[in-house]
């Protein structure tokens, strides 16, 4: 009875932990350890997607060999984006993130208003 | 605790990083990359080299006998002389041991390395292509090549050096004969006769030692000098730079043929952004890393140039296009990070001030005091700078950094 006892308890540990870890702990974990990462790439993507659109209405083929290449920015961000979607990551989170990123070029209007104000009179 | 950090370790194994073999891999297989080969190489006859040595050291050639090819072509600096232009006739010494001289004539371009000018894909020569493959036709000066025997885009190319008259002909007052007289006033065609009677007559005619020793070299490649034309001398010359100065094993190329651990992490993510972002293989594209056409950066005229007022009008000096001004034959790169200064009129000291006038010229000028020529001259230079360049979309210093750390592997 001890040992069946001592089973169920370790048993309910062991669930406890690997909801835990799969709901939780791996999710936060692969967040914090990409979220730069994921970041950077929506940048580099949407650049790439940008520059894309203007350079597809050229007719070098090499320039666009070189859009082409760095559309694979594109790739890494569709490969991480996966990657952290199957860590348990949700869509919420990660579309979060995406603003955020597109978020870190932007002055907050304070910044701008400030070099027009009197600093003494 | 332990399985936890045991596990958080396996997870962070996990972690995503940017697969760079994979992104490179498709480089090479969108440009169709094959890296430099040594065995690919434009027709020539190999038993000419040991001539062609002779003949690229000599300053037998030139007017005052006082300029060989090597003159602006030294081996110990890459076959370049390190100089922003080169000086020709009536120099002494070389690199900056003949500017420092002053006696010499300013040939108003930038000397380039001799590497890869053999390969039978390279297919314009100078900055301006006054030498040049069209649609399988050699286009120059000089007319039919074929017809004069010459081998190869390269050996015609090498006589050009001879025809010029601040590269080989010389000054009429230091002239002792009129020689370069009866050669700078003939043109085109009868400009390539010219010469090659008066090498020819020099040949057969001139006494001593140093005379005597070209006429064995000639001898024994089985030229009769009797009947020497200059496509000889270019043959010779051609022979010596393909199987002598054309090979180069680089690691871009080594990466492109398997070895992948011939770059570093930086270098691999600066030939992303080479051909990529960078869009600097738009133009240095191939394995020659040119594309053989013209396009203008928008760079500086400087001191000198070859037109009128001391300017260069680039390409269009000799296609007479006034789509061609201020263009310049994209140069290739093959050797690039040894082959200090840049551009056509070597106004760029380094790479770094180079590659970043390609993407803002505008910090080039921040520390520079304009010469009354650009102040006044600049703003019909800029306006014909490349569009291409519109689309660089480095914006980064580590970007930056590591597409100079990859120039250092071509």
């Amino acid at each position: 009875m001890k040992i069946l006892n001592f089973v169920f308890k370790i048993s309910v540990i062991l669930i406890a932990i690997t909801y835990l870890s799969k709901e939780v702990i791996i999710p936060e974990f692969v967040y914090q350890t990409n979220k730069d990462e994921y970041m950077k790439l929506t940048l580099d993507c949407a650049f790439a997607m940008d520059s894309n659109w203007y350079i597809e209405q050229q007719t070098d083929t090499n320039l666009i060999k070189s859009s082409e290449i760095q559309l694979l920015d594109c790739h890494d961000y569709d490969k991480l984006r996966k990657y952290m979607l199957s860590s348990g990551i949700s869509e919420y989170s990660l579309s979060g993130l995406g603003l955020v990123a597109l978020e870190i070029n932007q002055k907050p209007a304070e910044q701008l208003a400030k070099q027009h104000k009197f600093r003494e009179r | 605790m332990r399985c936890f950090l045991f596990f958080c370790t396996v997870l962070s194994f996990n972690s995503f990083s940017s697969d760079l073999d994979f992104k490179l891999s498709k480089v090479i297989e969108i440009y169709g990359l094959q890296g430099f080969s040594c065995k690919s190489v434009q027709n020539n006859d190999v038993s000419l080299s040991l001539l062609g040595s002779a003949l690229f050291d000599t300053k037998l050639l030139s007017g005052n006998r006082d300029t060989s090819c090597s003159t602006c072509h030294l081996k110990d600096l890459n076959r370049i002389d390190g100089l922003k232009v080169s000086i020709g006739v009536g120099g002494d010494g070389e690199g900056l041991d003949r500017l420092l001289d002053g006696k010499g004539v300013i040939v108003p371009r930038n000397s380039f390395t001799l590497v890869g000018r053999g390969h039978k894909d390279y297919s314009a020569y100078f900055w301006d292509g006054k030498v040049q493959v069209e649609k399988d036709r050699l286009v120059s000066l000089i007319g039919d090549s074929k017809s004069k025997g010459f081998h190869s885009p390269l050996s015609v190319a090498a006589i050009f050096p001879i025809l010029a008259r601040d590269e080989f002909l010389g000054t009429f007052e230091l002239s002792d004969n009129n020689d370069m007289e009866i050669i700078d006033n003939a043109y085109y065609e009868e400009r390539y006769e010219a010469a090659s009677v008066v090498i020819r007559n020099r040949l057969i005619n001139s006494e001593g030692e140093v005379w005597d020793e070209l006429r064995l070299k000639f001898a024994n490649s089985d030229i009769n000098i009797k009947t020497l034309e200059l496509s000889d001398i270019g043959n010779a010359i051609a022979a010596f730079l393909i199987n002598k100065e054309n090979c180069i094993n680089n690691r871009w190329s080594k990466y492109i043929q398997g070895t992948k651990n011939s770059l570093t992490h930086s270098e691999k993510e600066g030939a992303y952004v080479f051909y990529g972002k960078g869009r600097c293989a738009s133009c240095h594209s191939g394995d020659l890393l040119s594309d053989f056409k013209f396009h203008s950066l928008g760079v500086p005229q400087g001191d000198v140039g070859v037109s009128v007022y001391g300017q260069d009008l680039g390409r269009s000096e000799i296609s007479l296009n006034h789509l061609d001004r201020f263009k310049f034959k994209t140069p290739s790169l093959l050797s690039v990070s040894k082959t200090t200064p840049y551009g056509h009129n070597g106004v760029f000291k380094d790479l770094n001030e180079v590659v970043l006038f390609h993407i803002n010229p505008i910090i080039y000028f921040k520390d520079k005091e304009w010469i009354q020529k650009d102040y006044y001259n600049y703003g019909r230079v800029l306006s014909s700078r490349s569009t291409m360049l519109s689309y660089i979309d480095v914006l980064t210093e580590s970007d930056f950094n590591n597409l100079l750390s990859f120039l250092e592997t071509l």
